[in-house]
């Protein structure tokens, strides 16, 4: 019986219902959109102020803390100021923000108690960024990456492609950590071990080795100075971001812009190789 | 592999309930029965998942040289079958002993209310290993602290309102872990001000600390070891804004009538870029600075208490300013093992930072561990090992 009413009742009305109850569908939409719109407005009223940024627009000044103990990306000078990758990079990054930078001396054990302190409003500190600390903080796109590479002679053909080769890597390195997790993985390939990371790619100069595993710095310092060298595939990625607050987003995205203006005109470029090339 | 397999039969066994429910359901014809079915199955998902790690059977450390510690970092491990891995290869490394921190911000979340379940599991597998553990305590819970909305405190923040709260924590921590926990340290570092809360380090506020914990300690089990200090070597003068000299601050905690408040004192023994046997100097930072603080204590009437490197070690990062090149830091390590053990009759156990992290630091930081997040040794693990147990 209610099969043969519905036959019936489907025979009246148009293919896929396309006019059925029309006002009720447009007063779905209507309710919809007034929900939407509640809710952007609500979300727009209780957006938490950037106290942070708004401090820093007040003094003119943003704070980078940074730990000077890690050369080339940030130390001391004898008379005492701040130099490095990170360094130049901060007074770039606040200069872009119509800021002046100001640098703060923060043990890395002590980065994010800094940060909530309120010691300093961003780390600039060859910092990887850590998933678990995301509730608390937030960083800005990487503008570096320190993972390990290959260093193979410029005329190789090295794709990475690992069977049968020969890698050479300084004795208890992460470069030797990881050459010895790809020895187990992949057949034929051996793995030399040089007491120093110089030795490791003098082995490959001397066509001892068809590469070295070793992290980008060290690789792009060395590449430097022996042209015979080129810097190869690379083999992991440990990125270096700047930490801010998770409570301070306009301070992220004024950062993230100003890091995105420093990579496309070239200047972060310049500031790596000015450290890291020599 | 074992794992794969436990974690391959529980998926079988949990879609063969889940199709015998349904099965169930769909010939279950009264509404009462399906319901129950429902809630049968809901209860056998719902209820509290059985360990699938259990302690193992009791174990013994061989070694041939019982100086030998690791400050391991379980706080934050999460998984019993990551802290049994990881103390189970302390022990085939041949260390007897662990250090390890047991905050308090993680076992009283509100005041009274303590959780010590973590804890528990941590102390019950290094005791299987047959391993001896000496816990750090320290961080302080948020209520212990002053309200966010006054004044921000990072989690080493105390003050002379938190004493006696940490004295009651203290009380029944080792109330609870009498007999299973060898020595307590209190506090990490208070020479630095970043351990300290960011405020002024203060030898006289941590004495008065160390007074009002002690007492408690000792109420809730007298044979429980309390180690104070844990400083960290540095040279930063009086009045620093980021340290005090080590040797500075622990003559000014005797002088603040620190000494009936701590059965033997914990030392940091860093060796940075030098090697082990290199002479100690109040304006150099080494190994062998440990023989300084302990002139210290000698000339404030202290040489009847031992000495307990919690601390010690030397990083092989590629660029941190005083780390050394990986064959090195395994030279210097086993040398650093064998000068203790050969002159310093007053020293107990030295510990090496750090075993292995829960998770990668992600900075220099990660140059210190002897085992990878992932369990693989590193060559100074496996050259310790050698020698230890050899």
């Amino acid at each position: 019986m209610g099969n043969a009413m519905r036959t019936a009742n489907d025979k009246r009305q148009p293919p896929n219902n396309a006019g059925g109850r029309p006002s009720n569908v447009k007063w779905w939409w209507i309710a919809v959109a007034c929900v939407v719109i509640a809710a952007i407005v609500v979300l727009v009223m209780t957006r938490r102020e950037d106290k942070t940024w708004r401090q820093i627009q007040h003094s003119g000044i943003v704070r980078f803390g940074m730990d000077p103990n890690y050369w080339p990306f940030e130390g001391l000078t004898v008379s005492g100021e701040f130099a490095g990758v990170d360094a130049d990079l901060a007074r770039e990054l606040a200069l872009r923000l119509g800021l002046r930078a100001e640098l703060v001396v923060v043990g890395s054990d002590g980065f994010y108690d800094a940060l909530t302190a309120g010691r300093c409003d961003a780390i600039i500190s060859a910092l990887m960024p850590d998933p678990k600390r995301t509730w608390d903080f937030a960083y800005t796109a990487p503008y570096f990456d320190e993972g390990l590479v290959f260093v193979v002679p410029s005329a190789s053909r090295f794709s990475g492609d690992l069977a049968g080769r020969a890698i050479v890597v300084e004795f208890g390195s992460e470069g030797d950590v990881r050459a010895r997790w790809l020895a187990r993985r992949t057949v034929g390939l051996r793995v030399l071990t040089r007491e120093t990371s110089a030795e490791a790619m003098q082995t490959v100069e001397a066509g001892l080795a068809d590469a070295s595993l070793t992290d980008t710095a060290t690789a792009r310092q060395y590449v430097a100075a022996h042209p015979t060298l080129r810097i190869g595939p690379r083999q992991t990625s440990s990125p270096y971001v700047i930490a801010v607050r998770a409570s301070a987003p306009d301070l992220l995205r004024a950062l993230n812009k100003a890091l995105a203006q420093v990579q496309a005109d070239g200047t972060l470029e310049h500031t790596l190789a000015r450290w890291l090339d020599q | 592999m074992l794992l794969a397999r436990i974690a391959h039969h529980a998926s079988r066994i949990t879609l063969r309930a889940l199709r015998s429910t349904l099965y169930a359901l769909h010939h279950a014809r009264h509404l009462t029965l399906r319901l129950l079915i429902v809630l049968i199955f809901l209860w056998s998902v719902e209820r509290p998942p059985q360990p699938i790690v259990s302690l193992p059977s009791p174990q013994t450390v061989r070694t041939n040289h019982p100086i030998v510690g690791v400050h391991t970092r379980l706080t934050d491990e999460v998984e019993p079958w990551k802290v049994h891995r990881t103390l189970e290869m302390v022990r085939e490394m041949g260390s007897p002993w662990i250090v390890e921190f047991f905050p308090w911000a993680y076992s009283e979340d509100y005041p009274g209310e303590y959780h010590f379940e973590h804890a528990d599991m941590v102390v019950e597998h290094a005791r299987a290993q047959g391993l001896t553990v000496i816990a750090r305590i320290g961080l302080v819970p948020g209520w212990a602290r002053p309200h966010p909305e006054g004044q921000d405190t990072t989690l080493n923040y105390i003050d002379e309102t938190g004493y006696d709260a940490m004295g009651d924590f203290v009380y029944e921590f080792v109330r609870h872990f009498k007999g299973r926990v060898h020595a307590i340290i209190i506090w990490n570092e208070p020479n630095l001000t970043f351990e300290w809360g960011f405020r002024p380090v203060d030898p006289v506020a941590y004495t008065a600390l160390l007074r009002a914990v002690y007492p408690r300690a000792k109420q809730a089990d007298p044979n429980m070891i309390v180690l104070a200090g844990a400083l960290a070597p540095t040279l930063e003068p009086e009045g620093s804004p980021t340290a005090m000299n080590d040797l500075v601050y622990l003559q000014k905690m005797y002088d603040a009538g620190a000494a009936p408040y701590f059965d033997a004192l914990s030392a940091h023994a860093y060796g940075f870029q030098s090697p082990a046997q290199e002479p100690p100097a109040p304006d150099r930072i080494n190994f062998r600075r440990t023989e300084l603080v302990r002139e210290v204590m000698v000339r404030n009437g202290d040489e009847a208490k031992p000495v307990y490197i919690t601390e010690a070690g030397w990083n092989d990062s590629a660029r941190w300013h005083a780390s050394v090149r990986p064959a090195q830091r395994i030279e210097y390590t086993l040398a650093a093992y064998r000068w203790a053990e050969e002159h310093w009759p007053w020293c107990k156990m030295l510990a090496m930072w750090a075993f292995r992290y829960p998770d990668w630091m992600r900075n220099w930081q990660d140059n210190f561990a002897f085992v990878g997040v992932d369990f693989q040794p590193r060559p100074i693990y496996t050259q310790v090992r050698e020698w230890a147990t050899r």
